[in-house]
């Protein structure tokens, strides 16, 4: 396993939900090591905060490609707009 | 001057009018373009059939509707058959519906089922091709109309859900001529900017067939088969199937149910992320009690008592062992000399010189040994070695024989 930190931006949430329950697994069964076991909570512990981290963010952004000249650029979506029958 | 006018009453004439136009037209099939469309609380149904030029009343009775397969509305076009006539009390000329089917319906699902078997014959809907769905995306495309039922069903969904997440919506029309290409150009277009991305939804509210026909078309199909970013289709309601719904990766009954695939509940994601949270820390507190057990039960074993007895015991068993190995070694010795003596007399034995010592010659003829007459003619020159000299002799006479 890679003992690099954490990066939010670089794993997705469905990620580290996964590892969380592959160390909670290997955990449990109870086979390991004392060292290896103390690494993997170590691990399972960041995983956890990040997970929870992400749940608690508030932040959410819905925006709408539009066409400019050539290329597409994105703009906040309005989604308040007049119902079309 | 008089004359004596022929006078009706209203209602006479009305009545008049109405049997000449049910007598004379009676019964026929119009093919229409519904609107005002109202479906009265008596159950009866209320509309306008018309085309570019003219407009014609239309009434459909609840009996007649009762059971209709489909549900009429705005824009919708159909077929249906009546009898053309008039409303006594308002005067109005209007047609009386009992059969009512969408237009163009039978052509078109034909075009479905043609495309459908092509398409499975081809395995673009092998399961085996459909990429895995992530519940929890951070990114999400939407490729459907800006201004439609779906986009705004499916943003309830995501804000009421899940928040951390950031949606980009590809806007485009999602019915009618131009729809096929531009919804090909939406699912391209955000493969193209955001390679990232972990799943889009592509897909529309409800509507008739011919409104769903885009995501029957044979390149939206393909654009969705080739989308290197999970494609969930989201087309009109439950009943509709579309051939975008066999060849997405994942099919969503509606464009809300689509939202809810790809978001899972928070509270339920807390709970998880809690509950993996009690294993892990049970299992470590676990193992180290565990440790701790055993090292308690090791400690009470002898040797930890009185360490040195342990070293007393293995100088006894090493030098039990050296004086057992020693012994083995030197029979061992013994034993592969005699073999070896043994092998040595047997080699000199099969050795030519010591048979030719006994009196045995090899004759070759241009180098080759010679072991059989047939490799011989009459007057072949052959030399013959023995123990000691060699000589060359002629052959005079071949004999024929069987081995020595």
């Amino acid at each position: 396993m890679n003992k690099e930190k954490l990066k939010p931006e670089k794993v997705s949430f469905e990620d580290a939900l996964k590892k969380l329950e592959e160390i909670a697994s290997e955990l449990s069964e109870g086979e390991l090591p004392l060292e290896e076991s103390i690494r993997l909570f170590e691990k399972g512990m960041e995983l956890k905060r990040f997970c929870r981290k992400r749940l608690d963010e508030s932040r959410r952004k819905i925006s709408i490609l539009v066409k400019d000249s050539e290329e597409y650029r994105e703009e906040d979506f309005k989604d308040d707009s007049p119902e079309k029958p | 001057m008089s004359c004596t006018k022929k006078t009706y009453k209203v209602s006479e004439i009305n009545s008049f009018s109405r049997q000449i136009l049910e007598r004379e037209i009676g019964s026929v099939w119009v093919e229409g373009e519904i609107s005002n469309f109202k479906h009265h609380s008596s159950g009866h149904m209320y509309f306008t059939l018309k085309d570019e030029k003219a407009s014609l009343d239309a009434v459909m009775y609840r009996k007649f509707n009762y059971g209709l397969d489909l549900e009429p509305e705005r824009g919708m076009k159909v077929l249906v058959r009546g009898t053309i006539s008039i409303y006594v009390r308002g005067g109005r000329y209007q047609i009386l519906v009992w059969e009512m089917e969408e237009s163009g319906k039978g052509e078109l699902e034909k075009k479905f089922l043609e495309l459908k078997e092509r398409l499975k014959k081809e395995g673009l809907f092998e399961q085996s091709h459909k990429k895995p769905v992530p519940s929890v995306p951070s990114l999400a495309g939407v490729v459907t109309s800006p201004t439609g039922a779906a986009i705004r069903d499916i943003l309830n969904v995501i804000k009421r859900r899940f928040a951390g997440i950031k949606v980009v919506l590809f806007p485009c029309r999602v019915q009618g001529e131009t729809a096929g290409d531009e919804i090909v150009n939406g699912i391209e277009t955000l493969n193209r900017l955001y390679p990232e991305m972990d799943v889009m939804i592509v897909g529309r509210g409800g509507g008739s067939i011919e409104d769903l026909w885009p995501f029957n078309e044979e390149k939206v199909a393909r654009a969705i088969f080739s989308s290197k970013i999970p494609v969930v289709s989201a087309v009109g309601h439950e009943v509709d199937f579309t051939i975008s719904d066999f060849v997405s990766d994942l099919r969503a009954p509606t464009p809300s149910a689509a939202a809810e695939m790809i978001t899972k509940e928070r509270k339920t994601l807390f709970q998880k992320i809690d509950r993996l949270d009690k294993i892990m820390k049970s299992s470590v507190k676990n193992t180290i009690s565990s440790l701790q057990g055993r090292i308690r039960a090791v400690s009470k074993i002898e040797v930890f008592k009185y360490p040195l007895r342990i070293v007393d015991y293995f100088q006894q068993h090493i030098d039990y062992v050296w004086d057992n190995l020693a012994t083995a070694v030197r029979h061992k010795v013994e034993i592969s000399r005699h073999q070896a003596e043994g092998l040595y007399l047997k080699i000199e034995s099969l050795s030519p010189e010591k048979t030719m010592q006994r009196g045995f010659s090899v004759t070759t003829k241009n180098g080759k040994i010679i072991t059989d007459v047939k490799n011989l003619k009459e007057d072949d020159r052959i030399e013959t070695r023995f123990y000691k000299g060699q000589a060359s002799s002629q052959i005079k006479k071949i004999k024929k024989g069987e081995k020595v």
